[in-house]
């Protein structure tokens, strides 16, 4: 592919996010346009892990929550900017994805997913029952409340258009990151572990410093998500930021939209976020069930009849259009992306 | 094909945003004659009961303000709520106040219930400027935001709390053989209001001297506590202090039963104040005691105020009105009033008039709660609170009641009881 | 001492419910090999559906089993016939993920639409076992806990009998360890597939009646259990009826004495590093047979 051509839809992206806090003026409805951003950045990250090197974590809300903290503590009691904070949370973050990612690594399918899970699960209990961890308060159930000095430098802004912004410029980062990995051979060995991790040890790939790679990535700016989510909050939450709930959120997107795609966790998130956001204005108190519901329909409906999500579905049936084109590198490469064991 | 689907993204994320944004008008905060207030509470979840509550008691209020030629000072405008349900979930607090503030105009807001809500909403509530009132939500740094005049809180905090557990727990003691406590156990709900409880008996223990033996925090909604039953059984405890929620509540004092462990069970409003909770146990409950606040034995400010409430047991089985609805009441009368002086929909004028704002005696208006008036701390307090209720009374309304014979009795202040207490020697 | 021993038999009560609950997981794994990741949502149902009948109809809890057992069989039974099923086939390898998210999906539905019919408050039902307790020197056992655990255990015996002793039982298992010699051997393997995700729903429902005596219900206690039942079954060993009555035992007694001697919340933090583990170590789980891959 044209390699000047393919950043046409990023730009495209990037200007009608600029566009956007033109037309909604209301902060309520800015905040919605941050989350909708806020989970396309989520999804995109979970990709790298989930979708590209097929290792299906579904406890990677466990980076969300270190870099939630690892911000907070460093803002509240040593006075660091979040700005330098994320950074320090996501490399704090992708250092801890590395030291799990070498032990599990062997873990395949199902067994790596549980044992992602139960890792957040024992962080959601510790950092919701201790107040203070390593001697330093941390909060416990009550949270972790920002000090709340107004300052831009200290990533507060005044008004909603600053986080608006950063999140998008986060987003297209994220996007342009995952779309160089795509198109080198990094993204090459990624998808060769999708598809057959032992086939791909037995073809000399060194499996397990891909997969490091691939944790420390998705970890690094899953965890710049949270520190960012909890900033624009002032207030950091282990329920929420160690929760079910946003983990499941980040894969749920990704699978939707299509995982191992560029675009999907982009379109997922881009589907379901204003779902949620408009059920909360209209259904009031059922508004949790409704979402729910909505979620958990739209997955069984993509598991029964697109099991590739959206986009994967897309290329699946433009790759078949495609495949009496001659040139077998292209074939091998779409018969990869549209999920391994095809029959094509 | 990429062009053709990143033009539709684009098409479709515009849409849909701008869809979103509809409805989008600049009306101002009052439409002619209605003043807008914005009421958040957890109206699912698991604190849905005394969310439930609260609602009633601003409602209440709000229904006979209306009926009673409503906002005077404004030609008579009408009090109108508009509610969101917060599911006790902070998040989603912070959303839906950002919603009734940037979306609804509120003139003025109310609630949340819920400590940790509390927390995290009344800095959002001094950004936007918007008056707030605190009900419930008990924990002390709700007020810890510094000098402003938007965030006030009407009912009691953790801390007014203390001195009449002092009070209770001496009494108690003075029953027990020894004459007082030696060994007292805590189990409190692991959150906000559960941890500020913990901290309060913890000191109560530390003043009289006895040797707190459990202190457990308990997940909200658990569904086995046999585990902390059996460890206060084997601790020794003469009693134990319990801060949770309804279901944990119902749970645990059935659990004690069923282990049979004798400790006395005192509750601390919330959960043991649920008429429910007496509801679900009928015979289990025997004996066990619970503090609570509102309680109309102690008579009621005026005959109006005695009408009312003949009204209000009658709608509901004579069912004693739970603090929640008290509580939820006073806030809103309050704020009413600040309206009243404000003359204005205006959030400004309205968090001008609360910040001066002192009723007592012949000013008070029709009240069902036991504080004695309305003035609010705008200096700060020695816990670094500003904005609280000081006019609370001594005991903050504060009272004991027993289970005895399938019903509540009052038990202390002795002055107001309906029963003699059944405990110690 | 006491506070041991009562943690002790409160563990072993646990553990019967545990067992059922981790075998309603581990059949379907071990039949299919795919994960049912709402197992809890769907144990839920039965909780539901036995608190109906007791509060409307008066029935004892003891006899909904009949009626959870079968209705959520039937359940069971046709999600696999027309939804899981047509997974299986058409995404090959895949066929794991995609199951377990299609459950994960359902289990979704399941609670919402729980949510929305009985909403969120919790409700427990109150039977003539309620509040009663069985003294065993200084030990209690409440009455509803102790007929519970025993009705676990006989049930656990009986799906063993059925799995290696019965006809049926053996189609199944020989279907599990291979597809294709079993079809060739002609068994109709989905059919298999159908009977075997009923069974395991059926007890899901068995292990709700046996709940419902003195569990507080809500839509959201599905997920926890959910992972639980993970839990168990892979600690125990999964596709395994003695496994998953290793893993139920071993920890509900793991969470019964440590939360006595320590906290609860200590003893979830143990339970989940003990499954990390195990997962690390020995993930064929305790009574499993190592795989070589």
């Amino acid at each position: 592919m044209n390699s000047k051509k393919r950043f046409i839809p990023i730009a495209v992206l990037l200007a009608v996010g600029l566009l956007v806090p033109q037309v909604l003026k209301t902060e309520f409805y800015l905040q919605s346009a941050i989350y909708v951003l806020l989970y396309m950045y989520w999804a995109s990250s979970w990709n790298i892990l989930g979708g590209y090197t097929g290792l299906f974590a579904l406890g990677n809300g466990l980076y969300i929550g270190i870099g939630a903290y690892v911000a907070a503590v460093l803002f509240v009691h040593f006075g660091v900017s979040p700005w330098i904070g994320m950074i320090i949370a996501g490399l704090v973050a992708g250092l801890i994805s590395m030291l799990i990612g070498y032990p599990v690594f062997k873990l395949k399918g199902i067994y790596y997913a549980l044992a992602s899970i139960a890792l957040m699960s024992v962080f959601e209990l510790i950092f919701n029952n201790e107040t203070s961890i390593f001697g330093i308060y941390t909060g416990g159930p009550n949270g972790l409340r920002f000090t709340m000095t107004g300052n831009a430098l200290d990533m507060q802004f005044s008004g909603k258009e600053g986080y608006y912004f950063l999140v998008l410029a986060l987003l297209i980062i994220v996007l342009l990151c995952s779309d160089r990995i795509q198109h080198s051979k990094m993204g090459y060995y990624f998808r060769g572990i999708r598809a057959n991790q032992d086939a791909a040890a037995s073809l000399g790939v060194n499996v397990l410093r891909y997969k490091l790679t691939a944790h420390f990535i998705s970890a690094f700016f899953t965890a710049i998500g949270g520190a960012v989510y909890v900033t624009t909050f002032l207030y950091v939450n282990a329920k929420t930021v160690f929760g079910m709930e946003l983990s499941f959120a980040m894969m749920l997107f990704c699978v939707l939209g299509g995982a191992n795609t560029l675009w999907g966790p982009v379109i997922g998130a881009l589907i379901m976020v204003p779902i949620q956001q408009g059920l909360r204005i209209a259904a009031g108190s059922n508004m949790a069930a409704m979402s729910s519901l909505i979620y958990g329909v739209a997955l069984c409906l993509v598991m029964l009849f697109i099991p590739d999500g959206i986009l994967g579905t897309l290329k699946d049936l433009t790759v078949r259009r495609r495949k009496r084109a001659t040139d077998p590198l292209q074939v091998a490469d779409g018969a990869a992306n549209g999920g391994g064991g095809a029959d094509d | 094909m990429k062009k053709l689907l990143a033009l539709m993204l684009a098409l479709v994320m515009v849409l849909s945003l701008a869809a979103c944004g509809k409805g989008d008008g600049d009306t101002t905060e009052a439409s002619g004659d209605t003043v807008k207030i914005g009421v958040l509470l957890p109206l699912s979840g698991s604190t849905a009961s005394p969310g439930g509550y609260q609602l009633e008691g601003i409602q209440l209020a709000v229904d006979y303000i209306n009926d009673n030629g409503g906002i005077a000072s404004m030609g008579g405008a009408k009090l109108e709520l508009v509610t969101s349900d917060t599911t006790g979930d902070v998040e989603t607090g912070m959303t839906e106040i950002e919603r009734l503030i940037t979306v609804e105009k509120v003139s003025a807001l109310i609630g949340p219930y819920n400590s940790t809500v509390g927390a995290a909403t009344s800095p959002i509530a001094i950004q936007y400027g918007v008056p707030y009132i605190i009900t419930n939500a008990v924990a002390d740094n709700i007020m810890q935001n510094g000098a402003n005049k938007y965030v006030y809180r009407v009912n009691y905090g953790a801390s007014d709390m203390t001195p009449f557990r002092g009070m209770v727990v001496d009494y108690l003691g003075n029953l027990t053989e020894a004459g007082k406590f030696e060994k007292i156990a805590i189990i409190y709900d692991a959150g906000d209001w559960g941890t500020s409880e913990n901290e309060s008996f913890k000191e109560v223990a530390k003043e009289i001297g006895a040797e707190v033996v459990v202190s457990e925090a308990i997940n909200t909604d658990s569904s086995d506590l046999s585990s902390v039953v059996n460890k206060i059984k084997s601790s020794g405890a003469d009693v134990v202090f319990a801060g949770i929620f309804l279901n944990d509540a119902i749970l645990f004092t059935q659990q004690m039963k069923e282990y049979n462990c004798d400790v006395q069970i005192v509750g601390s409003g919330a959960g043991y104040a649920d008429s429910k909770w007496l509801e679900a146990l009928g015979n289990t409950a025997e004996n066990v005691m619970g503090t609570s606040d509102f309680n109309p034995s102690f008579g009621l400010t005026n005959d109006d105020a005695a009408a009312l409430y003949e009204t209000y047991l009658e709608e509901h089985d004579n069912e004693t009105m739970p603090l929640e609805t008290s509580n939820g009441w006073c806030g809103m009368a309050t704020l009413a009033m600040a309206i009243e002086a404000a003359g204005s929909a205006d959030r400004e004028d309205i968090a001008d008039a609360m910040y001066n704002l002192e009723l007592d005696g012949d000013s008070l208006p029709l009240w069902f709660s036991m504080f004695e008036g309305v003035k609010f701390n705008t200096e700060g307090d020695e816990l670094g609170r500003y904005n609280q209720n000081e006019l609370l009374g001594d005991t903050a309304g504060q009272i004991l009641k027993q289970v005895q014979n399938g019903e509540w009795q009052l038990v202390w202040p002795l002055e107001n009881a309906t029963a003699e207490i059944i405990f110690g020697k | 001492m006491q506070l041991f021993l009562q943690a002790l038999l409160d563990g072993i009560l646990l553990g019967g419910i545990y067992a059922t609950l981790g075998l309603g997981l581990s059949i379907a794994y071990g039949i299919m090999h795919i994960i049912n990741w709402a197992a809890g949502q769907t144990m839920v149902i039965g909780l539901y559906v036995s608190y109906l009948l007791i509060t409307k109809y008066g029935m004892d809890p003891y006899v909904t089993i009949l009626f959870t057992f079968t209705l959520l069989g039937a359940l069971g039974f046709v999600l696999q016939k027309t939804m899981i099923n047509r997974i299986i086939d058409r995404s090959g390898d895949r066929a794991g993920a995609n199951v377990l998210l299609f459950t994960a999906g359902y289990g979704y539905v399941v609670t919402s639409v729980l949510e929305m019919i009985f909403g969120t408050l919790s409700v427990t039902a109150t039977t003539r076992y309620t509040g009663q307790s069985i003294a065993i020197g200084f030990l209690y056992a409440p009455l509803p806990k102790l007929i519970s655990c025993v009705i676990a255990i006989v049930a656990t015996v009986l799906i063993y009998i059925f799995m290696h002793k019965s006809e049926l039982g053996r189609a199944i298992r020989a279907t599990s360890q291979d597809r294709n010699t079993a079809q060739l051997m002609g068994i109709n393997a989905k059919l298999m597939y159908c009977i075997g995700f009923a069974l395991s729903f059926a007890l899901l429902g068995l292990t709700a009646s046996l709940l419902v005596p003195y569990y507080p219900i809500t839509p959201y206690i599905g997920i926890s259990f959910s992972f639980k039942a993970l839990i168990i079954v892979v600690i125990g060993g999964e596709g395994n009826v003695k496994g998953a009555f290793a893993g139920g035992m071993f920890i509900a007694l793991t969470e019964k004495i440590l939360g006595s001697l320590v906290s609860d919340t200590f003893a979830q933090i143990m339970v989940f590093c003990l499954f990390i583990v195990v997962l690390l170590v020995r993930p064929e789980g305790l009574m499993g047979k190592r795989v070589k891959s």
